[in-house]
């Protein structure tokens, strides 16, 4: 009978949770912005295009170096962009299709990825061949979802189809932490900003946000009010909340230190689920990329969207603004 | 106050179970290793929900107060919202040589 004991005390604890957060919910968002003026026009216009992947582009990261960028395809490819003239500089071959995760390195020597293969490699662009120096990182019990160096080349954070994180220390090939607590597949991850190497967001299909204390291994936050999977995180700039996105067509931004979501980006006309998320620079504006072509712009603080681009010709699957905030890439097919 | 007490409470039971578990298994009862998976699963949920509840939560209103001031402090520089004149992704005019 341990399991009912179990069972009836977590429903307990869930209650006194959902009553302790409320205690501390003394304002509202939105309400707090009223007087604060609304943006009335966003000047984003698509600068460039970089085509070359034969199939949907499944991941992309921008380097330190606010120029040059990697994605993945479901054609099994990983390309190496120079985002100011739009020339590939790398074009690598992996054993596997459907690479799903990839990420450069803070140095931009490394490039990260994995799919299909469960498995997170490493390649050294520096090297006349990198595919013949590929280096295996760690190895999941099913598909690698994302993957994100850990504020240097000599760690990375993979999340998995398997709904466990892990950090992987690079030389060594060596689990450094496991993350258990997810009940579905991990979809995305996100560093936190201000507390580098000591916490990140996960969020999977399970419909959960985790935030996770990287040292103990523990989940000190859970987030669940999304109602289908939530397929990407981003932590807002300064590292105090995160948003999420989801197939339930909302976005979602949740404040780490009152420990609760405080806006949700919905309308009744946006219909298909949300694959990618991303802030500008100053976290007033949040770039989403939808299931239907389309890439919304909220107003972060009204909770309204500002603008619709277009300019792709099927779903948005990834997107990430560079470091320094001067643009922002949205990939499926071709176009950025 | 109640809330620690019943947190108390958890990790007690918590303990006990463990202890069962422990005779249980050197003895010849032995659960099947689903039902193990599954207890462990309850109280790995049971122990990260107690942590959750003791998390120290600020007031909502000092929070989003921080959040809005962030972004007045940022927004200046903020090259999608106020362009600056050199964006490196603006296409260079083209001269042509006559």
């Amino acid at each position: 009978m341990e399991e009912q004991d179990l069972t009836g005390e977590i429903e307990t604890l869930k209650k006194k949770l959902a009553e302790e957060q409320g205690k501390l919910s003394d304002a509202d968002l939105i309400l707090s912005c009223q007087k604060i003026e609304p943006i009335t026009q966003v000047n984003i216009k698509v600068r460039k295009v970089l085509k070359g992947h034969q199939g949907k582009v499944l991941c992309m990261s921008w380097s330190q170096d606010k120029r040059h960028l990697v994605s993945t395809s479901h054609d099994g490819k990983l390309l190496v962009w120079d985002a100011f003239t739009t020339n590939k500089e790398h074009a690598i071959s992996m054993a596997t299709t459907w690479v799903m995760a990839c990420a450069y390195s803070p140095s931009g020597q490394f490039v990260a990825c994995g799919g299909l293969d469960n498995k997170c490699s490493i390649y050294p662009l520096l090297e006349e061949e990198p595919v013949t120096k590929k280096r295996l990182v760690g190895t999941h019990t099913s598909y690698l979802a994302c993957c994100q160096f850990n504020t240097s080349d000599h760690q990375v954070l993979t999340g998995s189809g398997d709904s466990t994180c892990v950090l992987w220390d690079v030389e060594s090939g060596q689990m450094i932490q496991s993350f258990h607590g997810h009940a579905g597949d991990v979809q995305a991850l996100d560093l936190s900003p201000s507390e580098s190497g000591r916490v990140f967001v996960s969020a999977g299909c399970d419909r959960a946000a985790n935030v996770w204390d990287m040292r103990s291994g523990q989940c000190v936050q859970l987030f669940d009010s999304h109602e289908s999977d939530v397929n990407s995180v981003r932590f807002y700039p300064s590292g105090d909340a995160f948003v999420t996105g989801s197939d339930d067509a909302s976005c979602r931004l949740f404040d780490l230190r009152t420990d609760r979501e405080v806006a949700v980006y919905k309308k009744e006309s946006v219909l298909f689920g949300c694959n990618a998320v991303d802030f500008s620079l100053s976290g007033r504006l949040l770039f989403a990329g939808y299931s239907d072509y389309v890439l919304n712009v909220w107003d972060v603080l009204k909770a309204k969207r500002v603008a619709m681009l277009y300019g792709h010709e099927n779903r948005v699957s990834c997107l990430r603004v560079v470091p320094d905030g001067t643009a922002v890439a949205g990939f499926k097919d071709s176009a950025a | 106050s109640v809330l620690f007490k019943l947190i108390k409470k958890l990790l007690k039971l918590i303990k006990k179970l463990k202890a069962e578990a422990k005779a249980q298994s050197s003895s010849k009862a032995a659960m099947s290793s689903h039902r193990e998976e599954q207890v462990a699963r309850l109280k790995h949920e049971l122990e990260d929900l107690s942590r959750q509840c003791y998390f120290q939560r600020l007031k909502t209103s000092t929070t989003i107060s921080e959040i809005i001031q962030y972004i007045n402090s940022h927004v200046q520089e903020d090259p999608l919202l106020n362009p600056v004149k050199d964006n490196p992704f603006n296409p260079k005019k083209s001269c042509e040589l006559l």
